[in-house]
């Protein structure tokens, strides 16, 4: 994704399909579009099989992809029809990024959202950028709710590119792993001392019991009435609270991005969506309907509605998954 | 419009059939290229550019409906200086 491919690796691709080398395939392609070029010229328009039609008008080209690569460029998202929203359909305005845009038909606007524009060059390419992150280790789940829908969708994802550091998400994995492994092993020993203080069958004795001060047992009834004390003295611990999972479901209309604006308030938090189910998933934009995912909490990636950091972080997180299917 | 096969397997001096395979090959090297969203750029002609906008909403105020649009792949194509200026030059006459 976002990388530019040159003549080169064009003629590498068309190589491999075909029988011919790789530099008679760049030849091929330059030919081609010089004779574009010149059809341009003289006709102002040209039609290029398996391309689409170029055609000048005004102070520009005008470009109609041939019918099958468009269908096949767009066909992530070629399942996926118009849906209509329900009256009670509620927006969370601040979550709005720039590029979402509402379209208003029936009614004088002033703008609308813009397309992407771009000034291109292509007698310059620009060099592709290596990135590199660490990633997270995934948390392990205990519960699963059932979901909800029963419709099928895609994911679909961003292309923001931005660069920025990773230490503080790292930071807050690691530490949050390390409290946990404490906190385990706190409750292991704890618990498993207390089974062994509390089994009525066996006998106590100095090796077993990991009580501060030695126990000198004489007599059955005496056993009694200390096993009766050590009960009295320890304190039951409540039992943990369940750990409750979200889950949701791609289905038409319901996409990563608009699970991320519905449960964080912000469509660009996705990527912590994928990335909490990456064992799972494929390329972002190529999943299945039906799909489950794993909604994690907020307060597992710190993810605030708004915060600028975490937004250009989770853009930089974009094209790292990306950057995977290269 | 004029097919172009015909004259471009005289000029890279192949038959029609095997031209007509490497226009194929090219289809599906855009198809590939661009369907990850990758920029295949065509020296002094110009470069494809895969496009992707988000589910947009679609709000008719003569019917009140409201229409969530799916998010969409568009293939564009971003002239050349050369072709730019052919354009302006074609704006001129």
């Amino acid at each position: 994704m976002d990388r530019i491919i040159i003549l080169s690796e064009l003629g590498k691709s068309i190589a491999e399909l075909t029988e011919c080398s790789v530099a008679d395939a760049e030849n091929f392609v330059r030919e081609l579009f010089m004779l574009a070029a010149e059809r341009l010229e003289s006709d102002g328009e040209v039609l290029i099989p398996e391309v689409g039609s170029f055609k000048v008008t005004g102070d520009s080209i005008e470009f109609a992809p041939d019918a099958d690569l468009a269908a096949a460029v767009n066909a992530p998202f070629s399942a996926f029809e118009a849906v209509e929203l329900p009256d009670d359909f509620e927006l969370d305005d601040e979550s709005h990024s720039e590029d979402e845009s509402e379209v208003h038909i029936g009614k004088n606007m002033e703008s609308e959202a813009p397309l992407l524009e771009q000034e291109c060059e292509s007698d310059r390419v620009t060099e592709q950028q290596d990135f590199t992150a660490e990633v997270e280790p995934s948390v392990e789940l205990e519960m699963y709710e059932e979901p909800d829908s029963s419709y099928a969708g895609v994911a679909q994802t961003e292309n923001d590119v931005e660069s920025d550091s990773n230490v503080k998400r790292n930071s807050f994995g690691w530490i949050a792993w390390l409290v946990a492994c404490v906190v385990c092993f706190i409750s292991g020993w704890y618990f498993g001392s207390r089974n062994v203080i509390l089994a009525p069958s066996e006998s106590v004795s100095d090796e077993v019991c990991e009580m501060s001060e030695p126990i000198n047992i004489e007599t059955e009834g005496d056993e009694v009435e200390l096993l009766a004390d050590l009960e009295q003295e320890i304190v039951l611990e409540p039992e943990p609270e369940p750990i409750v999972v979200v889950t949701d479901t791609i289905v038409p209309g319901r996409f990563l991005t608009t699970m991320a604006r519905q449960h964080y308030g912000q469509m660009d938090y996705w990527v912590y969506i994928y990335e909490e189910n990456a064992d799972s998933l494929g390329h972002p934009d190529r999943l299945g309907a039906g799909t489950v995912v794993v909604i994690p909490p907020a307060e597992k990636y710190g993810l605030v509605a708004g915060d600028d950091v975490k937004i250009r972080e989770a853009s930089r997180l974009a094209r790292e998954i990306y950057q995977r299917f290269n | 419009m004029k097919s172009i096969t015909s004259d471009l397997a005289k000029r890279i001096g192949r038959d029609k059939k095997a031209t007509e395979t490497l226009l194929q090959a090219l289809g599906q090297a855009l198809r590939r290229h661009c369907g990850e969203l990758d920029t295949v750029a065509i020296p002094s002609f110009g470069n494809f550019v895969a496009v992707k906008h988000r589910e947009q909403i679609v709000v008719d105020h003569a019917s009140g409906s409201r229409l969530l649009l799916p998010p969409e792949v568009e293939l564009t194509f971003c002239p050349g200086g050369k072709l730019r200026k052919l354009a302006n030059r074609n704006l001129e006459d």
